[in-house]
């Protein structure tokens, strides 16, 4: 039971990091960036390559993998988002699968490269062997926990008490007001796609401690992103932490849960509870958890209470 | 000051301003009439670099507007009141006149926004409100004082009364008179022909996208062939 919620809370905490660069970019630009799955890719390389030819913690190497997804983030917009930013958010979609498309062959043509030149395994691997223990659990649980609250509050703290933090809030909100009063919204557009390439190479970077890894690891992570970007709610940038923590534990739970009682045939199809929450959240809440007014909702529910 | 000379302008391919002339010199207040859909907003949103301007040119202080995009346009000091969406719902009134202050210096927006409020008292009571809880005259109020944080020295101005109520009305216009008292030159787009008029010191009506009359107030009225653009008696 304590493994089974170790392991959600890790899960958890990977989803909402990827999960955070999704809704960000998509309540900025209007883009669903599904080239996030190969900046999760990314990460993963970059702890790999590092750890291979340099050695030591792979934790050592995050910072440089944030900073790396942040790059590729930068580029993606500048090259592919922004020369388009007139046509439509369909245009724009195929786009971002074009850009994924590439990112994944090229990440493809490296693992191929760091095996065949280097000898190291590179098209399926795992970490964890690497990984060191606190207070006799992986010390992965607590790092990414850490790490996610550590974003959480630093990106809280950016937009509360920053101007730069304030004029994105201006700026999600009515970009053509934000230009009027004097801010150069291409510029926060760009900001908002390196920090949504960063958070992506930072989770990509702690996979390998947890998953197994292969080029395509982003892309078999791409549905539950979007599971959690719209069950979080796109409309409230806090959306993907509260969507993040409800898929993971609904994921490794309910598998858990229902492997216990079924068979562990039950495992296969694990991919099956955050779709099935996804289409009702569709459903019943297409404005996502956060987009709920909960004040309204209790208000009525006092009213036929009384 | 501001000098529009033979300005063709439109959205895309969709040309609404055919040769227009218009000019607001240091001090003046400038109102350019004209029935709905003429162009009025058109010729605003091409100053400021939110139309497509396909000939002519736009000068502010002797710097040219064409090439320039919106946010640099604040930093020579032209400000912009939009009839719409000209206020930041989300922010609290407080961080609305932040936001208006983010092409001025860091260290000087407290500063500005003392001057600001006490150039507009009628705001102060509710800073710390969401902008979203306000009623319509003190949205418009907002707007103004958001505007006035980039310090302009000429500030257009995009229907500030339209659907408010007389009081708040009466409120927008003692405000734009004291910001004439203060200096800042004021280009003003208005329906609300009878109070305003009275500030300006030249009108420009535009008719179809194109200059039909400029002039004084005091002629304009005099022509009872315009009445029907005027909605005075």
């Amino acid at each position: 039971m304590m493994a089974t919620l170790v392991d959600a809370i890790t899960f958890s905490s990977f989803l909402s990091m990827m999960g955070f660069g999704l809704t960000l970019v998509r309540r900025t630009t209007g883009v669903w960036n599904v080239a996030q799955a190969g900046l999760v890719s990314i990460g993963a390389y970059v702890t790999l390559t590092l750890v291979s030819f340099v050695g030591g913690s792979p934790y050592l190497y995050l910072p440089l993998a944030f900073l790396i997804g942040a790059g590729v983030g930068a580029i993606l917009f500048l090259v592919a988002i922004n020369p388009l930013r007139k046509a439509s958010s369909i245009i724009l979609l195929v786009a971002t699968i074009a850009f994924n498309l590439i990112l994944i062959s090229i990440i493809n043509i490296y693992a191929d490269y760091l095996q065949n030149v280097f000898g190291i395994l590179s098209k399926s691997f795992l970490l964890t062997r690497l990984d060191f223990k606190i207070f006799g659990r992986p010390a992965i649980s607590t790092i990414s926990v850490s790490t996610l609250l550590i974003f959480t509050i630093a990106f809280y703290l950016f937009l509360r008490y920053t101007r730069t933090g304030l004029a994105l809030r201006g700026c999600i909100e009515q970009p053509s007001l934000a230009g009027v009063v004097g801010v150069s919204v291409r510029s926060l557009y760009l900001f908002s796609w390196v920090l949504a390439g960063g958070s992506a190479g930072l989770a990509g970077g702690f996979l390998p401690l947890f998953f197994q890894c292969n080029p395509n690891i982003g892309f078999y992570l791409i549905a539950l992103m979007f599971c959690v970007s719209i069950l979080g709610g796109v409309g409230e940038i806090y959306g993907p932490f509260l969507g993040g923590w409800l898929v993971g534990f609904v994921q490794i739970f309910g598998t858990t849960l229902l492997a216990s009682t079924l068979g562990p045939w039950v495992i296969l199809y694990k991919g099956l509870f955050p779709m099935v929450i996804l289409v009702l959240t569709l459903l019943f809440v297409p404005q996502g958890l956060s987009g709920i007014d909960w004040r309204a909702k209790v208000r009525i529910l006092k009213r036929k209470g009384g | 000051m501001l000098r529009i000379s033979n300005l063709n302008a439109g959205y895309g391919n969709a040309q609404v301003l055919y040769d227009i002339d218009l000019e607001c010199k240091l001090g003046e207040v400038v109102t350019v009439i004209g029935p709905n859909g003429s162009g009025k907003t058109t010729l605003l949103n091409s100053i400021f670099g939110l139309a497509d301007i396909f000939s002519g040119t736009v000068t502010f202080d002797g710097i040219s507007l064409s090439d320039l995009p919106s946010h640099k346009i604040v930093g020579t000091r032209l400000g912009y009141l939009r009839q719409e969406g000209n206020i930041f719902e989300t922010l609290s009134v407080e961080e609305n006149l932040k936001m208006g202050g983010v092409s001025i210096k860091k260290k000087e927006v407290k500063k500005r926004m003392g001057e600001v409020l006490s150039l507009m008292p009628v705001v102060k009571p509710f800073l710390s409100r969401k902008a979203s809880t306000l009623s319509g005259g003190e949205r418009h109020l907002l707007a103004i004082a958001l505007v006035l944080m980039s310090r302009p020295k000429l500030v257009m101005l995009d229907e500030p009364t339209a659907g408010l109520a007389p009081i708040a009305i009466k409120q927008i216009i003692k405000t734009v008179d004291r910001l004439k008292d203060e200096g800042i030159s004021l280009i003003i787009v208005e329906q609300n022909l009878k109070d305003v008029l009275k500030l300006s010191d030249r009108s420009y009506l535009v008719v179809s996208g194109r200059n039909t009359f400029v002039g004084s107030p005091d002629k304009l009225l005099e022509r009872s062939d315009l009445k029907m653009y005027l909605g005075l008696d």
